[in-house]
């Protein structure tokens, strides 16, 4: 066997991992092999030394049985761990809210939010504690981007008056752990991602909600500036709301599929189409829609950021 | 597995650490300096070295970075983190007292109660 067979047998191996995970450790074992080959010490024939350094490599077998220990990898466990808390869990809480409080579920309706954003964060952080267990990168990505857009959006919207500083020792605390924890996680996702920055897949993966977010920060700032109401298309697919359809799709392609170009088209699918749908919302006022346009562009560029960069890190 | 492979397992992440502790290091060189150290005794194979060099980085122990060396590809460095300083310390301490103990125990047996004087 030789040094490509071996990486061959080994990819057989991974082939649970995540592509990324999967390149990164092949990248990884085919740079030791060819320090092996060009190891001068381990004698002057070239193809002596391929030959020993395969030998002591033990069985991609072996191996691979050693990296799935490791992480235990899964993706359909890690799809589910993010489709049902996101879209079954989550609903449940709220219908469960209206039917003891007999409240509208309505985002006008101030208890409603406070408590749907609460519940929110209180599930990411939990889905964050089982990340931390399952070793995975893509859940860590997308619940502690989730729960950072959250507690910005619990800070933002529930910001003490600098009156309320001395009257209210209660709500002071409730916004300091607020800050605490916005900030150890900020801290937290931004030393993954910059270990991970050259994988700008995960990258754009982990924050689009932030990058989304504050797209619609701005565009939602300028509709109240400006008193433009705008028109949110709804359209259906045999009575479920098609956006959200289009958003499982998009997360169940980017999770599960193995080619990089796919998931690529995936994640694109879901920003893409809800970012046209917001220019659509906006349309024809020019600031909301060169915004919700940029969020798009963004995207592709560094998609073709991604693509020009192929192959210069993991083994292709 | 033979009881002294188990063992020799069981050492492998004190190893790594131990071979990390002056400066980063990437796999091939990991295992070539434990082979010199050790006279040849600890040879280790890549499938186990990388998955334990995984391992150690998912508890924090050592944090990878890939860098380019002068006319090479890029490499996965390793460097020894300060937690993971702290369980070197704190294995080599246990290391030493379980080798003590086990050396103790072998070398100096109680008399036989037959051969006690009365």
């Amino acid at each position: 066997m030789n040094a490509d067979d071996y990486l061959d047998r080994l990819r057989g191996q991974l082939k649970n991992f995540l592509p990324e995970q999967q390149a990164d450790i092949l990248a990884e074992i085919a740079t030791h092999l060819e320090s092996g080959e060009q190891d001068e010490t381990r004698g002057a024939d070239a193809d002596a030394r391929q030959a020993h350094v395969v030998a002591e490599m033990g069985s991609p077998r072996d191996m691979g049985d050693g990296f799935q220990a490791v992480y235990q990898p899964n993706r359909w466990l890690d799809f589910l761990l993010i489709f049902v808390p996101l879209y079954v869990v989550y609903p449940l809480l709220k219908v469960g809210y209206n039917f003891l409080t007999n409240g509208p579920i309505y985002y006008d309706n101030a208890l409603f939010l406070a408590f749907s954003i609460r519940v929110a964060i209180v599930l990411g952080l939990v889905m964050l504690i089982v990340a931390q267990r399952r070793r995975s990168l893509l859940l860590f990505a997308f619940w502690s981007s989730d729960a950072i857009t959250r507690l910005i959006a619990l800070i933002s919207r529930e910001a003490l008056p600098a009156a309320d500083l001395t009257t209210r020792p209660a709500a002071v605390l409730h916004s300091v752990l607020g800050w605490a924890l916005l900030c150890g996680l900020a801290y937290w996702l931004t030393r993954v991602l910059w270990k991970h920055r050259a994988n700008l897949l995960i990258v754009l993966f982990a924050l689009q909600p932030l990058i989304g977010s504050l797209a619609g920060y701005i565009t939602t700032t300028y509709a109240l500036t400006a008193g433009v109401a705008p028109q949110y298309p709804y359209w259906t697919v045999a009575g479920f709301s098609a956006q959200g359809l289009l958003e499982i799709v998009s997360l169940a392609g980017f999770v599960l599929l193995r080619s990089r170009d796919l998931r690529w088209v995936a994640l694109l699918l879901g920003m893409g189409n809800y970012s046209m749908m917001m220019a659509y919302a906006y349309w024809p006022h020019l600031l909301p829609v060169a915004v919700w346009m940029l969020y798009s562009a963004i995207m592709l560029l560094l998609w073709i950021i991604d693509l020009r960069q192929r192959g210069r890190l993991a083994y292709e | 597995m033979s009881q002294i492979h188990q063992l020799r397992k069981g050492s492998t992440p004190l190893l790594i650490l131990s071979v990390l502790l002056p400066e980063k290091k990437y796999g091939y060189q990991i295992m070539r300096e434990l082979e010199q150290r050790s006279d040849g005794y600890f040879t280790m194979t890549a499938a186990l070295l990388y998955p334990a060099l995984h391992e150690l980085e998912q508890e924090g122990l050592v944090e990878s970075e890939w860098e380019s060396d002068p006319g090479c590809r890029k490499r996965k460095y390793y460097t020894i983190t300060t937690s993971g300083r702290a369980a070197l310390q704190e294995s080599h301490a246990e290391w030493q007292t379980f080798v003590a103990n086990l050396f103790k125990t072998l070398e100096n047996p109680l008399p036989h109660p037959k051969e006690t004087p009365k």
